[in-house]
């Protein structure tokens, strides 16, 4: 096994992908970090009743840190699925399986070796929220809360976040192996048919409890803050929980494409 | 270096309606090089991917040294295999390589070894994005050649070689097998392996249409042989002798079934002055077309 994971490990760093998404993400991070802290202290903040909206400053500092995490979970998403997709695309299936013709093994091995990318995903995107949220704040005069432990709460549960969806993106890419198809799809799903769903599961009683089951909801509730929920429309699990049921959608697609394209004809 | 011996027994693979090959039968012996040939579309990927397990047979069964594929300890040091020639193009050669060593249990040390075994030192810190055809050819068999293997399983591994590749390739694979390695290779072309291999399997439209070694492939040859001669008329009546004779011209006859010696024999025999003897029987690419064409 750990020959296969040493394989894999050495596949991850013999490209760019891995540092190449990694800089994008930071990138995106920084930025919504930056123009949250900015439009939350420097905008418009009155109310629909003409009353300022009074946002108490360890929820802006919350939001502010949060932010990336909401949409630069997309990045190790992508990782995730591409270091299983690629060896389609570029068809390099075939000298895997005939180095280590046990495929369980091999999907094993993927998952283990994204583990450490998975974590540096997670802790860059925090580590880049503060480093540009925390200066936005104080410069626009509001108060940094790096003292405050909910602020380092929701850092760790943003790595956490960010961890399980590289786990996610490695168990769809298995179960998908469409480079472009997997991903646009995922993309597709969180942001613009569950964000749908749970609209309407808002309006139905009954399956509101069942949307916080989402994939999307779950990623928000390892964090635990989140547009949705910020808006009131949405309920979320607790952020243990979320976080299971996250790494779980990662390893039953893993386990379905073990049965499926990993059980296909490579020809 | 003792290969072991490659069986193939009763292969038959279905993709949905497409019967791809059907009751595959052959074997590879080690020490000797056998040439798998056929045209295109003939069934010879698939059953080299069957053998490596990397497609699962309809019916019957493949073994390397006794067993399948994927039952092997470690299948990439007993079989180096190369199919087509894929890699990730921003990966450099040697990168690439070192992707599989852990696999195969090979050092990094082995992984400069093989590439400048198969030539490609100058390129080993390359992407392989901007390889040619024959340099990915290269990199295949060296990937091939990490585990250290007593056997090798190359399909098509001439193409896109540029000749002085390809008596490159000659020479190596012969040295494997005189070592004492079995090599599995497979190729369209026969004149391109003729050189090359010990033993002919040839499969067309998903069967095996004839298995021996090369020489006696070459016994199979029609054979016939053509003369000229200035004496038409002692020609006419010699042609008029000989069963399936046919003069090309008053001066030219050719003989099917005849070796140039028996001709001209019966020549001298009939007392016909020769100018020219040739042999013009089937050549080893035309008995192989014979075979492929054939119906089953
Ligand atoms: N995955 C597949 N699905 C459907 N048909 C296939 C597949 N692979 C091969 N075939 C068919 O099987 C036949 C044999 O193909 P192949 O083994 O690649 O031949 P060769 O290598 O001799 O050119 C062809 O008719 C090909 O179209
Ligand atoms: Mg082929």
């Amino acid at each position: 096994m750990s020959a296969a994971i040493r394989s894999e490990l050495r596949k991850i760093l013999t490209t760019r992908l891995w540092w190449a998404l990694l800089a994008m993400m930071a990138v995106a991070v920084a930025f919504f970090a930056v123009v949250f802290a900015l439009a939350l202290t420097l905008g418009d903040t009155t109310g629909p009743d003409g009353q300022p909206l009074a946002i108490e400053p360890s929820h802006l500092a919350l939001t502010v840190y949060t932010a990336g995490v909401s949409l630069a979970y997309v990045f190790p998403l992508a990782f995730g699925a591409i270091i299983v997709t690629s060896e389609f695309r570029h068809r390099t299936i075939a000298t895997t399986l005939l180095a280590e013709p046990r495929r369980a093994r091999v999907i094993t091995a993927k998952l283990l070796a994204a583990i450490p990318f998975a974590l540096l995903y997670g802790l860059v995107a925090a580590a880049v929220a503060v480093a540009a949220g925390a200066p936005a704040l104080a410069l626009a005069g509001a108060e940094t809360m790096l003292g405050d432990a909910e602020v380092w709460r929701a850092l760790g549960a943003t790595v956490a976040a960010m961890a399980a969806w590289t786990l996610v993106g490695v168990g769809f890419g298995t179960a998908v192996t469409h480079q472009v198809g997997v991903i646009v799809g995922l993309i597709v799903w969180t942001q613009l048919v569950e964000p749908l769903v749970r609209l309407a599961a808002g309006f139905w009683s009954a399956a509101a409890p069942i949307a916080r089951f989402l994939p999307g909801a779950a990623g928000e509730a390892v964090v635990g803050t989140s547009f949705y929920s910020a808006s009131g429309l949405a309920t979320l699990l607790p952020a243990w929980a979320g976080l299971l049921v996250l790494l779980g959608y990662g390893l039953v697609a893993a386990a379905i494409g073990w049965r499926t394209t990993f059980r296909h004809d490579i020809s | 270096m003792d290969g072991p011996l490659i069986e193939i027994a009763g292969l038959t693979k279905t993709f949905g309606a497409v019967t791809a090959i059907q009751d595959v039968s052959f074997v590879a012996e080690p020490g000797r090089v056998t040439g798998f040939l056929g045209p295109n579309g003939a069934g010879k990927s698939t059953t080299l991917r069957t053998l490596l397990g990397l497609v699962s047979p309809t019916a019957g069964e493949a073994r390397i040294g006794g067993r399948p594929y994927p039952d092997l300890d470690r299948p990439a040091a007993l079989v180096g295999a190369q199919l087509e020639t894929a890699f990730h193009p921003g990966r450099t050669a040697l990168d690439h390589l070192r992707t599989v060593a852990p696999l195969v249990g090979a050092s990094d040390d082995r992984c400069d070894e093989v590439i400048a075994t198969v030539g490609l030192t100058e390129a080993a810190r390359r992407r392989v994005g901007g390889f040619s055809m024959g340099m990915r050819q290269r990199l295949g068999l060296a990937t091939a050649l990490l585990g250290d293997p007593s056997a090798l399983v190359l399909d098509e591994p001439a193409n896109g070689l540029d000749p002085a590749g390809i008596t490159w390739m000659r020479g190596f694979v012969r040295a494997f097998a005189a070592h004492g390695g079995t090599v599995l290779l497979s190729s369209h072309l026969l004149g391109e392996v003729e050189q090359t291999v010990d033993d002919v399997v040839i499969i067309a439209r998903g069967r095996v249409r004839h298995a021996s070694s090369l020489a006696e492939l070459r016994d199979l040859a029609h054979p016939a042989a053509s003369l000229a001669s200035p004496d038409a008329a002692r020609l006419a009546r010699l042609a008029d002798a000989l069963p399936g004779a046919t003069l090309t011209s008053p001066h030219d006859l050719t003989v099917p079934q005849l070796t140039p010696a028996e001709l001209g024999a019966h020549a001298f025999a009939a007392g016909v002055e020769v100018h020219r003897l040739t042999e013009t029987g089937e050549t080893l690419e035309q008995v192989f077309l014979r075979l492929t064409e054939e119906a089953a």
